[in-house]
């Protein structure tokens, strides 16, 4: 497994690895970059083209004003330095779904730079001790936090999208996507494992949709990364050769590709051939990198100033001559900004100080649940309740959603109102602890996500039984069906309670409280023995 | 042939002086069916106070009109019908302009002939040659129009229409109308629109007027100038009229009109700065001008730095046309062995002319990595120090506006011009300064030469003061009278 074998190379003290990202971020806006065209996702081909989308002869682009509002809330969430002048460039290449035969970025002089970004490293605590010398920080409500720097951030558009027909040898462009606002996010080389990559794209993940940059939605992605890998020997200094590891679409993909460069490169190095710059694409069904280009085949894009663009100006509270004009005002906006994913979990753990450990927290970023345990707590008003939220939340959820993988479709189906109207009941002991899993099983696979609780209570009829006397007849049943463990009982009293139990709980699936059917079997045991 | 219902059709006798005059050349395709429905309806509509109301014009075919062959004089868009309109046409068609047709020129506004894939535009006082016949063939000898705009100068020159709209980058409004014998304006940069015409140097290039008179000139810029949403390099300011002659209070303050000895070059031929100076003399005489000799010492360097700046552009404007979304396409294709390379190659080659080819590939090779500060930025330094030669004498000479040359000498034969083997004109030399700088430049028609061809001078002045420009070449032009052809008589 390329994981264990990365990890391998990593912790032998022998090598150390450098990772960069290129993170081409989709902007969350209701129109294009430099058009007016939607930008919205999943339309009819082709249907949202205007003529500078198509690079129409006489078209000219026109800078939208929520492109550059939400690229400075990104640069304000990864503490960057915003630079005042910016420019816009042209960077050329031929490529159908270019129509123009460049796209318009900025190169040469980036709206922001020089940020920083902390993140969580999200593994399991007993992990981190046997891997390779992360520091360890043995405090009850601390994380591992880790930084990346940031290098820069660039706005620029996408382009179209390619449909290769290889059936009738011909490939179909679909311009909706042409022109799309997306900033570009490069980082410096600061990540050191696959695991520190995907924690930080995680976290940074979190930040771009809390900011309202980029949207969740199932219909695109919205976050598109390139990697910069390069090994080296311990105690030697980087050459500035690197591999680029284009289009990584998941986390997964990009945890696997740095896993799998890490281990080849240690083949080469070990080989005493050296790492020269090229450029490899990822292949998700061999989950391995491939060859592209070589540094000499690099493509020179004759970078050039965008002639129809002015300077790209920012402006902020101390720029007075901007009062009363509609400008926008960085000043304006780092105001207006929320609160960061970092900054939020600290609270929570303030806020939920007497039940909630940075333990816990860790877990939930992991399984991403964060936001789904947010608004559950909301509908819970007290911390009784709440305690038992997280505490299902990481056993039953975690395990029916696949260890935070479907995440998503669960809170989709079990909506927080529902599973604080669970809570609700299971703290009253209108149903047991024990029915939670199949009941949530069976809320996550229903289609219906308006249905009461009481519906499906009722359906399956997993209503607990309070009732002592109803609980005396059934125990009493469950007595004549086990008459060797009312002999057991004299002996080992322990061990045929346990059977009962068992034999109870086997026929009236989750719907016995533990204590109360121990009392009645206890007594009527008891009773017998007299 | 459509019968002349109504002997007062403007339109009309604009049609019939175009196809009379065909072997001019100056139009690429026309819409002549079009503009006689439209002159129908605008004489039924109520009319508006524009005074180019019902006015026939015509329109350089490098601005999109909605529906109409849109060329470029290429054979890269010879298919090209323009799903939009330009703004520019757009207000004139809003001001009740009647588009007659679209006119010839060089082939995506690069030369100083406009001979582009359709053939050259002739110069209209060829025709006056009647002495000037070819031997071989007896057909009358035709001469250069300049260029790139050459078919709207000389349609207006030759008056079948009194207003045409051309372009100007380095020079294409300007050489033509001096060329032609008739008025070429080019407004700062900033002040008119781009939309809608295809780029050439998106920098430099700027919609400008032709006319016969300055006050037509002023009409047009007026109809069409001030801010438009969709193209970001223009003056955000709300625009305000030019005032005409009329308008213009009679008070005639003194005008100090700078000649740049830089200008003075070797290539300008005696009869040509003869016209010069004798301009200046005559001005002086009437005593509310005084003339001063200023310099401008980048100009050696502003038509490299020109040449430079305006390849790189157009190399990556041109990176467009690969025939996929419209425009000519291959159809020399290889099924089996053709990649994209291939076929984008093919279609480059067949459509685009060598003068284009040219210009991209020089481009590509100043925006190189390893070249893009040595060329292009170093130009933009040059740029910058025309811009400042201009600027010094302006604000700190006191100078108003500068009286400069536009060509060097008369216009050579087409015969001749096909034999010529050089890419830049050395007169490019008097004309790209201005749009180095943006700064407004008017050419006006003086005297005719001994061979009869219309010899004409340019006046440039600050940005944005184009108002004192126009009322400045007013007064200057009413000083004499300039024999003005008018080809439509002879029908």
């Amino acid at each position: 497994m390329a994981a264990t074998a990365a990890a391998a190379v990593l912790s032998s003290g022998r090598f150390y690895a450098l990772i960069g990202f290129e993170i081409h971020v989709k902007l969350a806006t209701h129109s294009k970059m430099f058009s007016s065209s939607s930008s919205a996702p999943a339309q009819t081909t082709n249907s949202q083209v205007t003529p500078f989308d198509m690079a129409l002869p006489g078209s000219l682009p026109y800078f939208n004003r929520t492109c550059l509002e939400a690229g400075i809330r990104a640069a304000l969430g990864l503490n960057c330095q915003l630079n005042k002048i910016s420019h816009f460039e042209r960077k050329h290449y031929f490529y159908p779904d270019s129509p123009a035969g460049y796209q318009i970025t900025q190169q040469r002089y980036p709206f922001a730079s020089n940020g920083v970004f902390h993140y969580p490293l999200l593994i399991k605590k007993d992990k981190l001790k046997s891997s390779t010398k992360y520091k360890f920080v043995d405090n009850q409500n601390s994380f591992v936090i880790k930084q990346c720097r940031i290098e820069r951030i660039q706005l620029e558009h996408d382009t179209g999208r390619s449909i290769h027909d290889d059936h009738q040898n011909r490939t179909l462009i679909d311009l909706n996507r042409f022109g799309t606002g997306l900033i570009e996010i490069v980082t410096k080389p600061d990540i050191q494992s696959s695991l520190e990559g995907e924690s930080f794209l995680r976290e940074l993940n979190r930040l771009l949709i809390k900011y309202n940059i980029c949207e969740q939605s199932g219909l695109e992605t919205a976050v598109r990364v390139d990697a910069n890998v390069s090994l080296h020997r311990m105690n030697t200094k980087p050459d500035g050769n690197r591999i680029e590891i284009k289009n990584l679409g998941s986390f997964i993909d990009v945890r696997q590709a740095i896993d799998f460069e890490i281990k080849r490169q240690e083949q080469l190095l070990t080989n005493n051939y050296s790492i020269k710059n090229e450029t490899r694409t990822y292949d998700t069904n061999k989950y391995q990198t491939i060859h592209l280009r070589r540094k000499e085949d690099q493509i020179d894009y004759r970078f050039m100033i965008e002639p129809n663009l002015p300077p790209l100006y920012l402006y902020d509270d101390n720029d007075k001559h901007i009062y009363g004009k509609n400008f926008v005002n960085i000043d304006d906006i780092k105001r207006n900004i929320p609160i960061s994913p970092l900054d939020e979990r600290k609270q929570y753990l303030d806020k939920y100080k007497d039940f909630l450990t940075a333990e816990h927290l860790h877990e939930l970023l992991r399984l991403d649940m964060i936001d789904y345990f947010r608004d559950v707590m909301t509908h819970l008003d007290n911390n009784h309740l709440r305690h038992i939220a997280l505490e299902v939340l990481l056993s039953d959820v975690k395990s029916i959603s696949y260890d935070g993988r479907k995440i998503r479709k669960f809170a989709q189906a079990v909506s927080p109102i529902l599973f604080a109207d669970i809570i609700k009941h299971l703290e009253k002991r209108i149903i047991t602890r024990f029915s939670l899993y199949t009941l949530l099983t069976l809320c996550n696979k229903s289609r219906d996500s308006t249905r009461s609780l009481k519906s499906f209570l009722d359906e399956h009829n997993m209503y607990a039984i309070n009732d002592e006397n109803e609980l005396e007849k059934i125990c009493l049943k469950i007595l004549e069906e086990n008459p060797k463990q009312i002999d057991r009982y004299k002996t080992n009293p322990k061990k045929a309670l346990e059977q009962l139990h068992t034999s109870v709980c086997k026929k009236y699936h989750g719907r016995i409280h533990d204590d109360l059917v121990n009392d009645v079997f206890k007594r009527l045991l008891d009773k017998r023995i007299k | 042939m459509l019968s002349n219902k109504t002997t007062s059709s403007a339109v009309r006798s604009a049609i019939n002086a175009l196809q009379h005059y065909k072997v001019l050349n100056t139009l690429t395709n026309d819409c002549f069916d079009k503009a006689l429905e439209t002159e129908q309806q605008l004489s039924i509509e109520k009319k508006n106070n524009s005074p180019l109301y019902g006015r026939p014009i015509l329109i350089k075919d490098n601005f999109c009109l909605r529906d109409t062959l849109t060329t470029c004089a290429s054979k890269m868009l010879a298919n090209f019908r323009a799903p939009y309109t330009s703004t520019i046409v757009q207000r004139l068609i809003d001001h009740g302009c009647i588009i007659v047709g679209k006119t010839n020129m060089d082939e995506f506004a690069m030369g100083v002939a406009s001979w582009g894939a359709f053939g050259p535009v002739a110069n209209p006082w060829s025709l006056t040659k009647t002495t000037m016949t070819n031997v071989e063939n007896n057909k009358t000898v035709l001469h250069v129009a300049g260029g790139s705009s050459g078919g709207s100068a000389a349609a207006v020159a030759a008056n079948f229409v009194s207003i045409a709209l051309g372009s100007d980058t380095g020079g294409s409004i300007r050489n033509p109308a001096a060329r032609c014998g008739c008025y070429g304006f080019k407004p700062s940069y900033g002040l008119l629109s781009r939309l809608g015409m295809v780029a050439l140097v998106n920098s430099f290039d700027s919609p400008g007027f032709f006319a016969r008179n300055i006050d037509d000139l002023i009409f047009a810029t007026n109809a069409v100038a001030g801010p438009d949403d969709e193209d970001a390099t223009l003056l955000s300011k709300p625009f305000e009229n030019f005032k005409t002659s009329n308008e213009l209070s009679k008070e005639k303050k003194k005008i100090i009109i700078g000649l740049p000895d830089d200008y003075d070059v070797n290539t300008l031929s005696s009869e040509y700065r003869l016209c010069w100076q004798d301009l200046v003399h005559r001005l002086t005489e009437t005593g509310e001008y005084t003339f001063k000799r200023v310099q401008l010492p980048y100009t050696p360097y502003s038509n490299a730095a020109y040449t430079i700046l305006s390849s790189c552009e157009i190399a990556s404007n041109m990176a467009r046309y690969d025939g996929i979304k419209y425009g000519h396409h291959t159809k020399n294709i290889d099924k089996n062995k053709d990649t994209y390379e291939d076929i984008l190659k093919k279609t480059r080659d067949e459509s685009l002319g060598e003068r284009v080819r040219g210009r991209i590939l020089a481009g590509n090779y100043y925006l190189l990595e390893e070249n893009y500060d040595k060329y292009f930025v170093q130009s933009q330094r040059v740029r910058r120090g025309v811009m400042n030669d201009y600027k010094k004498v302006f604000e700190e000479d006191k100078i108003d506006c500068l009286l400069a040359p536009v060509v060097s000498n008369d216009p050579i034969t087409l015969a001749e011009y096909e034999q010529a083997d050089d890419i830049f004109s050395e007169d490019d030399i008097f004309t790209v300064g201005a749009n180095l700088a943006g700064l407004p430049a008017l050419s006006f028609p003086v005297r005719l030469s001994s061979k009869g061809f219309p010899i004409g001078l340019q006046l440039i002045g600050p940005f944005l003061k184009d108002q004192e420009l126009l009322s400045t070449a007013y007064r200057i032009c009413s000083t004499y009278q300039f024999p003005f052809l008018d080809l439509t008589k002879q029908i």
